[in-house]
């Protein structure tokens, strides 16, 4: 890593104005930084650590049915967390509980989970400048090795959005607190990435300096089921190459609410709204299933080598509405 | 001992008796009927404690005071020249002690990763902040890094098969056109990459003249001649040169040079005037220290309906690197004994790392496609793989192996009846299917080697010897040959491995460790029995060839002295022996090399295109098994790395850069404890006869049948061969939707 | 000794331990524990405290002993016991996180120390595969390990240990899927996973954690 100066603020007001300068970064457990920094594509000259700020960010408080989960809590907390017990939480707890290994959710808080930069093997390498990295003018993977880039949701650059909490909790109708120039702000999760994920846009739509300081799940009525499925190319320690987070509600034998984000297959989470509204006033089926899957899918614009996440998203996609209708 | 004896040699039912003419002053053979107390137990890895209490110094855990740290600063291009290289401003960078270079201006650069330049700095960081000031100017060249775009590649058709004509062969051609049964496929690998733990790396520390080298090495020897011609070659006086490889987290092939990394450590070592740490990074390690090549091989060939092969042609294309080496595949030889055949291989040269011998060079490329191929052939005739096999092989051994192994295994009932369709019971969306594979080695071992064996007297005893234990026990084994001989447990013995000032010993390569050492071993501890009879037999009054050593005991049978007052006639100068590898025995041995055969079932998703190695099995072999326990680790590791070859590991390139794009473990991927199988290793000890162990190697063997008794699984399973390793998910899908009916 | 402060608009403060004598340099990062139910803060705000780039010296509880060590914010834990602390038992195998062969165990949890900052590791009680022997006297996992020769090269070893460590303090006798889940971090190239889940097995049936 090249050489910096750690700043170790003791309340948000003075983690958010350090954090204002344009070449100091966040860091929460650094678990995405550290790699980033270790191939030396990014070089802050002060890193701003929120560790110290457990009060303001850590824990898991339920008051009304609403869960707050600070930003600060680890992946391996989210998924042992016994407010997140019950069916209508597993796509939380489970996308939490899948994602790399033991040793990084012990340390990875889910709201640098949330922000971390993209996997793409061109961005997070100092030999190679592409457009979202802004060292070149072109999205190398694009025409280049691309086999898990994006699919779907995709204009210039095809990025993946590697999170597997963001799609679980935009299915859960998340909302996110930050912390910028003195003031809090309350949003629904989906303003935390960019409507249309081009590659001179970021992850996410952070300001300089705004610090995410919570989650909000809402409150979750008796017959809501979620579930968080993905698929991989080994069982151990991998990325996705797809996933799905599904929400449903069941009354009567048929579907009354659904949710669908797809995870993994472009370049931001991705809600598939028009495909969930297919389920509503139905009964499971797997005809059903496949149907919506395929609606989920439409559109796919795969690339030269990624053709096979199509078939495998749906397959993941069906899978994950099996498992929340059982 | 001299002479000719009668030694019975082989395994269970197959037994012989051959004479053998044993060299003058070696130890009795071992043969079948020797007992053995210690030789073939379970006995625990002797260094296994220090490995697990996190006690064993590495080369990359050697701590110095004043102690560098290197780097090497690498092309980013892959092909030209380098026209300018300015070390100045390196070398005014903080901390920065030496910098020297390693290619010089007007020299070629030849891959993405050559060495240009090296700097020793306090700090790792500190050394790489100044690899960026270093002034590189490079003429680049057109590249190319795909083997099948190289000149003299072949023409490969849409469905991935090799398109160019056959040329004539009479015979071939003859025996094709008279078989019952024909076919031809084309099968293809990646380039796979050694990715030891440890990475390649040395702390060289120079007294004066006097160079010591602690270096992650397979060939402590081999790195020590090495390093003396280099420094010598650079200009600097040399005196002695020590290597020292105690402990080395995995070779796998690629550690028996000490590489351009290891002249450059000591060569920074001398211009800074301090010790220095160079040890390379991972993708380094992926990308600088040698690898298995890819390659295409297309196979046609002719059964008749009785099962026995009449017909093999082969054409196969090594995608190696720059010089254009390495990349041949090994052929099954035991089914194509006596046919009539044809081989031919090419090997294309890329812009790429060299390969560099991995873990049965050639093999588990060129059994995956020859066994693929086999099965194909065999679904084609109507016949039954394994009953393919046995019509068409006559290796004793291996013939025992199948018949062992297919029992074992169940082979009959886990065959999937209909490839492509779900076995009854099994959830449909899943498909089950097994296949099997056959292993072949050599690794009789051979060469010069020595061993110094002491006895204390205050009962103590060594054994060194200056070879390296890799991972493979050779440390363990020494201790227990030596136990063996001296009747005591094998923890009374201190066995001390990887220091060249201790006798020299071989590389570990080809699996010729054991096999090379352990007779040496065995003499050297035979020699200082002999002696130490002599010493008690002495005490005793009786002649000395009456003494025994056995359970710690000394003695004529009555009376017997305990192991400690034995060794307390020796006096202040202990009982040192210098053991001896004698020539192998001439036409002795029972089998020439190992053998090996595996099977492995497979689920697969047919959503997903996952493949779920369920359950694995090796019947192995290797002479003499002299550590039961540590035998069955290496065969059942090779087994997992296998795997891991074939369904997970490649090296993906960016064409336009011919930069490697996955040289770390988030995406060069490798089997981890997630993707286990049920797995399990039957060793067949076979009294071989050639030395006075009878032991042969055993790391490479079963490496070569893994993946093809995999690939042969999914093929089972699907009905529809996926014939390009790694079986990724996204060719499994294909294969799917090539089911009949589908 | 602690002393506690606190914000009179009510938002809290995050509490630092304070050492009798020890510079302030050496005192960054909040001590969780030091946290109490009790009490707000009150006292005005503390300004943030900058490190670096430069060197300075940090003390890090390692097994129970507090160790001063010097270290640059971007020195990472793996280093700082590695190269500065002669404990070399976790490697440096990918430094990306990938392979678990640098873990070691953060308030008893296990983590990758190559993606944490030597200095986010202060205040921290820290295991490192070392303090489970001594001399001759080993933890019976490690005898388990040599038992079931769950080694051979033995380099993703010390790793290994500390993962399955921390499987058997979590779940006292795991099951063969927990195994899996508890080790999927950790990679070994020389293929040793199925000795080492007999290992663990074989320690948690004798009652050993």
């Amino acid at each position: 890593m090249k050489p910096f100066s750690l700043v170790v603020p003791h309340n948000l007001a003075d983690a958010a104005e350090a954090a204002q300068k344009p070449t100091a970064v966040l860091k929460a457990a650094g678990i995405d930084l550290l790699d980033r920094l270790k191939e030396r594509i990014e070089a802050p000259t002060e890193v701003v650590s929120l560790l110290p700020l457990k009060d303001e960010l850590a824990g898991i408080a339920e008051a009304n049915g609403e869960l707050r989960i600070g930003a600060l809590v680890t992946l391996a907390q989210i998924a042992d967390a016994a407010a997140l017990a019950g069916p209508a939480f597993a796509v939380i707890r489970e996308a939490a509980g899948t994602a790399a290994t033991p040793q990084v959710r012990n340390r990875a808080t889910v709201a640098g989970n949330l922000v971390q930069k993209a996997r793409c093997w061109y961005l997070r390498s100092a030999a190679f400048g592409c457009l979202h990295g802004r060292k070149g003018p072109a999205c190398l993977a694009m025409t280049g090795e691309n086999r898990y880039h994006s699919i779907l949701g995709w204009h210039d650059c095809v990025r993946v959005h590697p999170s597997s909490l963001a799609p679980a909790l935009l299915a859960m109708d998340a909302e996110y607190t930050t912390f910028a120039g003195g003031k809090t702000q309350r949003r629904k999760l989906g303003e935390l990435y960019p409507k249309e994920a081009k590659a001179l846009v970021d992850e996410h739509t952070l300001a300089q300096g705004e610090i995410i300081t919570a989650l909000h799940v809402p409150p979750q009525p008796a017959d809501a089921r979620s579930c968080y499925r993905e698929s991989r190319e080994k069982l151990s320690f991998d990325w996705a190459t797809t996933a799905a987070a599904v929400r449903l509600q069941l009354a009567g034998g048929k579907i009354t609410a659904a949710t669908i984000v797809l995870g993994a297959v472009a370049p931001v989470p991705l809600p598939r709204p028009e495909a969930a509204k297919l389920l509503v006033g139905k009964a499971p089926s797997d005809e059903l299933f496949k149907q919506v899957a395929e609606a989920a899918f439409t559109g796919a614009m795969p690339l030269a080598q990624n053709a096979y996440k199509v078939p495998v998203g749906m397959a993941v996609l069906r899978e994950a509405l099996h498992e929340c209708a059982r | 001992m001299k002479g000719e004896v009668e030694l019975k040699l082989g395994f269970g039912s197959h037994t012989e008796t051959r004479k053998v003419e044993v060299p003058d002053g070696d130890a009795p053979p071992w043969d079948l009927n020797t007992r053995f107390t210690v030789v073939g137990t379970d006995t625990d890895r002797l260094d296994g404690m220090q490995k697990a209490s996190g006690r064993a110094k590495y080369t990359y855990d050697i701590n110095l005071p004043g102690m560098l740290y290197g780097l090497i600063v690498r092309s980013t291009i892959a092909r030209g020249k380098l026209t300018a290289l300015e070390l100045e401003e390196a070398r005014k960078m903080p901390g920065v002690r030496a910098v020297i270079a390693i290619k010089e201006a007007g020299k070629k650069v030849r891959f993405v990763g050559d060495e240009i330049a090296a700097i020793a700095a306090s700090s790792i960081d500190l050394a790489r902040d100044a690899a960026e000031k270093v002034g590189i100017t490079y003429e680049a060249e057109d590249h190319n890094v795909d083997y099948l775009q190289a000149q003299g590649a072949p023409v490969v058709d849409d469905s991935g098969s090799v398109a160019d004509d056959w040329t004539a062969h009479e015979k071939v051609d003859g025996a094709l056109g008279k078989a019952d049964v024909v076919h031809t496929g084309t099968y293809r690998t990646e380039v796979q990459t050694h990715s030891s733990l440890e990475s390649h790396g040395q702390v060289a520390r120079w007294d004066g003249d006097d160079l010591e080298v602690w270096s992650s090495s397979q060939a402590t020897f081999g790195h020590r001649g090495e390093l003396a011609a280099a420094m010598q070659a650079r200009g600097y006086k040399t005196g002695s040169v020590v290597v020292h490889a105690e402990f080395v987290g995995g070779g796998f092939g690629s550690k028996f040079s000490a590489g351009v990394e290891g002249l450059a450590c000591c060569a920074l070592a001398r211009e800074a005037q301090a010790p220095v740490k160079l040890m390379l990074n991972r993708f380094e390690e992926h990308t600088c220290t040698g690898n298995r090549p890819a390659v295409l091989i297309q196979i046609r060939g002719g059964v008749q309906k009785d099962g026995k092969l009449v017909a093999w042609d082969w054409r196969s294309f090594g995608g190696c690197g720059h010089n254009g080496g390495g990349g041949g595949a090994a052929q099954p030889d035991h089914y194509l004994g006596g046919i009539d055949q044809r081989r031919d291989h090419k090997d294309l040269a890329t812009d790429t790392d060299p390969a560099r011998p991995m873990r049965a060079p050639g093999h588990p490329q060129g059994y995956f496609g020859a066994e693929l191929f086999l099965d194909e052939l065999a679904m084609k005739a109507g016949i039954d793989p394994l009953e393919l096999r046995q019509k068409n092989d006559k290796q004793v051994i291996r013939s025992e192996q199948w018949r062992m192994g297919a029992d074992k295994f169940g082979w009959q009932k886990a065959r999937n009846p209909k490839p492509g369709s779900p076995m009854p019971g099994d959830d449909p969306r899943f498909l089950r299917g097994c296949g099997l594979a056959s292993a072949r080695w050599g690794g009789m071992g051979g060469g010069q080697s020595g061993c110094t064996c002491r006895i204390h007297a205050d009962g103590t005893v060594e054994t060194r010897n200056g070879a390296q234990d890799i991972g493979t026990g050779m440390k363990t084994v020494m201790a227990v040959l030596t136990a063996e001989e001296l009747g005591i447990a094998p923890a009374m013995v201190k066995a001390t491995m990887g220091h060249t000032n201790d006798p020299s010993g071989p590389g570990s390569g080809g699996s010729t460790t054991t096999p090379s050492l352990a007779p040496t071993v065995r003499h050297a501890a035979w020699l200082a029995r002999l002696e130490l009879g002599k010493l008690v037999a002495k005490q005793l009054g009786v002649p000395a060839e009456t003494v025994k050593f056995a359970g710690g005991k000394v003695g004529p049978g009555a009376p017997m002295l305990s192991w400690d007052d034995a060794c307390k006639l020796i006096g202040p100068n202990p009982i040192e022996t210098q053991g001896k590898r004698f020539p192998n025995y001439k036409d002795a041995a029972f089998n020439n090399g190992v053998c090996g055969a595996q099977f492995a079932e497979v689920l697969v998703d047919t959503w997903t295109g996952i493949v779920k190695v369920t359950r694995m099995l090796a019947v192995q072999d290797c002479g003499v098994v002299l550590l039961k326990k540590l035998a069955e680790s290496q065969v059942l590791g090779a087994m997992i790395q296998g795997m891991s070859y074939a369904l997970h590991e490649q090296r993906l390139l960016d064409r336009r850069s011919g930069r490697m794009l996955n040289g770390d473990f988030n995406n060069y991927k490798i089997a981890g404890p997630a993707d286990m199988p049920e797995m399990e290793c039957i060793m067949l000890s076979v009294a071989n006869g050639h030395t006075n162990t009878g032991a042969v190697g055993l790391g490479e063997p079963p490496s070569v049948a893994a993946p093809a008794a995999i690939a042969n699984a999914v093929f089972n399973a699907i009905g529809v061969p996926v014939r390009h390793l790694p079986i990724t998910p996204d060719k499994v899908l294909v294969a799917l939707s090539q089911r009949k009916g589908a | 000794m602690t002393r506690e402060v606190e914000d009179p608009h009510g938002s809290a403060f995050s509490r630092r331990a304070f050492l009798k004598g020890a510079s302030v340099a050496g005192i960054a990062g909040a001590t969780a524990s030091a946290a109490t139910a009790a009490g707000k803060t009150l006292l005005g705000r503390r300004k943030p405290e900058v490190f670096g780039p430069g060197e300075h010296e940090i003390q890090l509880k390692i097994n129970g002993k507090q160790r001063l060590v010097k270290v640059e914010p971007r020195t990472t834990l793996l280093d700082a016991l590695r190269e500065r602390l002669d404990l070399t038992g976790a490697k440096q195998i990918c430094d990306r996180g990938a392979c678990g062969g640098c873990t070691v165990l953060l308030d008893g949890e296990p983590v990758n120390s190559c993606l944490t900052l030597a200095m986010d590791a202060q205040g921290h009680e820290l295991t490192t595969v070392e303090s489970l022997s001594d001399g001759d006297k080993s933890h019976p996992l490690l005898q388990n390990f040599v038992a079931c020769d769950a080694m051979q090269c033995g380099f993703c070893t010390p790793g290994m240990v500390m993962s399955s460590y921390a499987c058997l303090q979590k779940r006292g006798k795991p099951d063969r899927a927990q195994i899996r889940h508890d080790l999927a971090g950790n990679i070994c190239r020389c293929g040793t996973y199925g000795r080492i889940f007999a290992a663990i097995e074989r320690t948690a049936q004798a009652g050993g954690r």
